[in-house]
């Protein structure tokens, strides 16, 4: 696979590029070249991990804390790349995803709770990508937000119709999308020079305090994502499995480079939406977002007028694109669990009832979207803990078990997601927790 | 290997475009050909700017004479005029395909039919969902020629699942019967043709991705060989092609190559709007080439 004299002549995509990126792999290339390849793919990757649950919980944490929770940004995002590649390695090893090995490694009687929760999993994915559309629709065309959920709703029928079908350049003008804003973000967040020393005390140095807790878990469940840990595991289908470890191993070295660029360049955006809102709104004595739709104003520095319209455009594009990700990721849970699946569609229609409610109640849309994301992280350890567990296990995964250096690292990532969900539902039932001030 | 083919006629020399294929599969397995024509009431009286049969006596002479001229090539014939409400048309051929006893049905399909037709799906792949015989679809180019029925290889697009594979022991038979090859296609999709769910994958770890699939091409390879020799100890000349893309262009790209003049292939029978949520290939394909298919419905697994 690696040799490009095999690769058959008038394949489009066994291009130079795949070629330099074998090459690289199979350590042929080494420095800065070696990694040149999978910039691309990376770049454009680094738009499935930015969604309109992270525009919420990074925003209304800027607004609220201003810079003192640009930390849990950064260590979720380190938590983000172990998980994510954790799960696509299940995936390279075993050739199954991680429900359909839930479901032959645990009792039958856990197996149906563990898919309940993997379902609200979806369901919360769902809600915060079909609200942001939703409040997408609502600032661009200057329509009521109920008339932005209904078009969200067709919009994301249209899309998997076309997707089915085999229709791809929508798909490609949505992440140009989604870049361009992505962009922004970043480019404010170099322009916005002064704070550079602040970002890097607190990008590193914890602030903990009991109100904290809410926005901090709402960002480690935008950014880990759960129903990615689910869906990374199903990389290796058709039960084609890697021939050997030397190919599996190769495998999982590309994973890295994945997961690697692309994680930590959405990290970068997440961390620069964090920022323009402590810089706007922080600092200016608004600390607390209600409306999702204020908050294009951390835009307007670098766009002015312009702002909200560009905004609303990325909040669209990546509801609409990251809603498909997770029907997916749906009927994925669902086949892996319980053996059987819906049409994609009826999935479609029942995952969208949710936001519907949410929108025609007329609930805080960013408070509704930060606590969709708090849900992910608290069921995140569903998906986390059996992970850990599985890829840890020589009898599971041969010769790609996990170093002990890493199982360590895993269980710490885990102990971190559980903990922080065990303080935030103490804390919100009033309990004092000692230590924390 | 047939016994009974149901030839279904609207009137349309569109519609006659089947017969040389009926022809020759009726002369070949000695089948009696029934050719039948459904009487829609409330029709329109031209279908296709063409003239469309609404009377019975009408229909039965038009029958009688294309019956005459297929018995005149030394084809056993039989024909039915048969009344129906409007929009029944589908169902009624699926319907007598069953009381008949036919074991292929042979029809044309004429690809445009507005909305009615992406919702639902062409009346051919109506036919198909409605009931469980094999169907033989054609779908002659548009430039009033009738295509002559020679093909000297079949297609059989496999996707490594024992369903697809469920087309081979048909595809035999037909080579074996019109002294034609096989021709076994897997297509294994590039990372920006993936569908579905991989399609999701391939959104967050695109370079894996593409890695894997390679090795899905790799491995498709060593498939396709061993099904292909398989079939070569029964003593039928096969040959392999693994391509890339997007499934139903790279299947519709080998079946316009030469010689290919039949494609068979297992399907759901899933048509209009749900075979384009379930992902159907064969709808798909059906849209993209002019070669006739021989689609075998079978159930879910």
């Amino acid at each position: 696979m690696t040799d490009a004299a095999r690769q058959p002549e008038g394949v489009p995509e066994a291009s130079a590029s795949v070629r330099a990126g074998h090459e690289a792999l199979g350590g042929h290339r080494r420095g800065p070249a070696a990694v040149l390849p999978f910039i691309g793919p990376a770049f454009i990757a680094s738009v499935a991990y930015i969604d309109p649950g992270n525009f919420a919980t990074n925003i209304s944490s800027g607004a609220e804390f201003g810079y003192n929770l640009l930390w849990v940004v950064v260590y979720a995002n380190v938590m983000a790349m172990i998980i994510q590649s954790l799960s696509a390695k299940l995936g390279i090893a075993t050739g199954k995803n991680l429900p359909e090995l839930m479901r032959e490694q645990y009792p039958p009687w856990l197996i149906w709770p563990l898919w309940v929760v993997a379902e609200i999993m979806a369901m919360a994915t769902d809600l915060a990508e079909f609200v942001g559309a939703a409040v997408g629709f609502n600032l661009l065309l200057r329509i009521p937000l109920l008339v932005g959920a209904i078009l969200t709703g067709i919009a994301t029928f249209g899309m998997l119709y076309l997707q089915r079908r085999g229709f791809r350049p929508l798909e490609a003008l949505i992440t140009v999308m989604v870049l361009v804003v992505a962009g922004c973000y970043v480019l404010e967040l170099i322009l916005s020079g002064p704070s550079l020393g602040q970002m890097a005390y607190h990008g590193v140095v914890p602030y903990v305090a009991p109100n904290t807790f809410l926005l901090s878990a709402g960002i480690l469940g935008a950014t880990v994502m759960p129903h990615v840990v689910y869906l990374h595991s199903a990389l290796t289908q058709s039960r084609i499995r890697p021939r050997t470890d030397l190919e599996a191993r190769r495998l999982y070295r590309f994973t890295l480079v994945d997961v690697l660029i692309a994680l930590p360049l959405a990290g970068v955006v997440n961390g620069g939406m964090l920022v323009m809102a402590a810089v706007v709104f922080h600092e200016h004595g608004f600390t607390s977002l209600s409306d999702l739709g204020a908050a294009y104003r951390t835009l307007t520095p670098l766009l002015g007028p312009a702002a909200g319209a560009i905004f609303a455009v990325s909040l669209l594009a990546s509801g609409l694109s990251s809603s498909a990700v997770g029907t997916m990721a749906g009927q994925i849970v669902m086949q892996g669990f319980i053996g059987f699946s819906i049409p994609v569609w009826v999935r479609r229609f029942i995952t969208m009832l949710p936001a519907l409610v949410v929108v025609g109640l007329g609930l805080p849309t960013a408070q509704v979207l930060v606590g969709s994301q708090v849900v992910l992280s608290i069921v995140l350890a569903f998906a986390v803990v059996p992970l850990i567990a599985f890829t840890s296990n020589r009898k599971i995964m041969g010769a790609l078990v996990n170093r002990r250096i890493t199982t360590l690292v895993g269980w710490l990532c885990a102990a971190v997601i559980v903990a922080l969900n065990i303080l935030l539902v103490v804390t919100t039932l009033g309990a004092h927790v000692p230590g924390v001030s | 290997m047939y016994r009974r083919l149901l030839v279904p006629l609207d009137g349309s020399r569109l519609a006659e475009t089947v017969l040389p294929v009926a022809a020759r599969l009726g002369k070949a397995c000695g089948a009696t050909v029934f050719l039948l024509h459904v009487l829609e009431r409330g029709a329109p009286a031209a279908v296709h700017g063409e003239r469309h049969l609404r009377a019975r006596d009408e229909a039965e002479a038009y029958l009688a004479e294309i019956a005459s001229g297929l018995r005149a090539q030394g084809v056993s014939v039989e024909t039915h005029a048969h009344e129906v409400p409007e929009g029944h048309v589908p169902r009624s051929i699926a319907a007598h395909a069953d009381e008949e006893g036919a074991d292929l049905i042979v029809l044309c399909t004429h690809g445009s039919g507005g909305v009615h037709q992406i919702l639902f799906g062409s009346v051919a792949q109506q036919v198909l969902s409605a009931g469980n015989v094999p169907v033989l679809l054609t779908r002659p180019p548009h430039d009033g020629q009738t295509p002559a029925f020679q093909p000297l290889r079949i297609l059989v697009p496999l996707d490594r699942s024992a369903f697809a594979e469920k087309a081979l022991q048909p595809a035999v038979d037909l080579a074996r019967l019109l002294d034609a090859s096989i021709h076994l296609v897997t297509v294994v999709p590039t990372v920006s043709t993936t569908t579905g769910e991989l399609q999701a994958v391939a959104q967050g770890l695109p370079t894996t991705t593409r890695a894997t699939l390679d090795l899905q091409e790799e491995e498709t390879r060593d498939y396709l060989e061993g099904v292909a020799e398989r079939l070569r100890s029964e003593g039928v000349t096969v040959s392999t092609e693994v391509r890339r893309g997007d499934i139903p262009a790279a299947l519709a790209d080998e079946a316009a190559e030469p010689d290919v003049g039949l494609v068979v292939l297992a399907t759901h029978g899933r048509a209009g709007v749900r075979a384009a949520f379930a992902g159907s290939v064969a709808a798909r394909l059906l849209d993209r080439t002019h070669v006739p298919m021989v689609l075998l419905r079978l159930g879910e697994r």
